[in-house]
């Protein structure tokens, strides 16, 4: 029964980054949220193009139940006040809607690091941008193979 | 529904000023997403604890705003510099405007 509504899924998800991709204006990553994800992360960095490195997010290659994935980011940062990491933003491309959590840090936090679980309903990309006292922004990413879909119901 | 106390694990209770204390926290909540159904077909409504801090003698040292993506029975695990003495205190907050409060104590030397 699952396997029909897979395919179906994946065509629908294929003709949909394909329609967004041509008819976008700007140019776009190659696989386009199907979610509010791209709008939050533009709303959280306010628009900055955000580098890739320095935040690091771990999460299993397959989650056996998407219910409940565990997930730690981490951000390098000596977290001094003169440097320090002041905001992370974690969003699946895949889910419903596309906010995580956010995590707020100060000097006091010491170590920019936070592990959770969380829930995700298909394999999708998971991504997390930190936002540092200075306004500068990092990004990663990972893909999370998911075999049952942690969305309840 | 009883809800459980939070369970709060400080991985030291005493530190040297300057140490990173590590802080683990589990606390029991359904994390209704408000995406399932019931029985009848019928929506269930959202319910969840939408926000998260941790003050370490008044001072908040880590805070985080939690989604429905959020797993059922929300784990916590983080970290803060020891710097004062005092009480630990953890603080979830419902969409309903209830909390949920969990206290240790960190002894900083």
């Amino acid at each position: 029964m699952s396997f029909p509504l897979h395919r179906r899924r994946i065509l629908t998800i294929a003709i949909g980054a394909a329609a967004a991709a041509a008819s976008s204006a700007a140019p776009g990553p190659a696989f386009a949220a199907k979610n509010d994800a791209d709008e939050l992360i533009k709303k959280f960095t306010g628009g900055k193009t955000a580098a890739e490195g320095r935040v690091r997010l771990d999460l299993p290659e397959i989650a056996e139940n998407g219910n409940t994935v565990p997930m730690t980011v981490s951000v390098e940062s000596p977290m001094t006040e003169q440097s320090y990491v002041s905001d992370v933003l974690v969003v699946a491309e895949g889910n419903p809607r596309g906010g995580i959590a956010t995590f707020h840090f100060s000097p006091a936090s010491g170590v920019a690091e936070v592990n959770t679980r969380i829930r995700l309903a298909e394999t999708q990309n998971v991504i997390a941008i930190a936002k540092m006292n200075d306004g500068t922004v990092f990004k990663t990413s990972k893909q999370v193979k998911v075999t049952i879909g942690g969305c309840g119901g | 529904m009883v809800e459980l106390r939070p369970r709060i694990k400080l991985d030291k209770k005493q530190a040297t000023k300057g140490d990173i204390v590590e802080v683990k926290a589990l606390v029991s909540h359904v994390m209704e997403t408000g995406l399932r159904k019931d029985a009848n077909g019928n929506p269930v409504a959202r319910k969840i604890l939408n926000k998260f801090s941790c003050t370490v003698n008044g001072r908040q040292v880590f805070s985080a705003d939690f989604e429905p993506a959020i797993s059922a029975n929300p784990y916590i695990q983080f970290k803060f510099r020891a710097e004062e003495s005092g009480p630990v205190v953890l603080t979830w907050t419902d969409d309903d405007g209830s909390k949920i409060v969990g206290r240790e104590s960190i002894t900083v030397i």
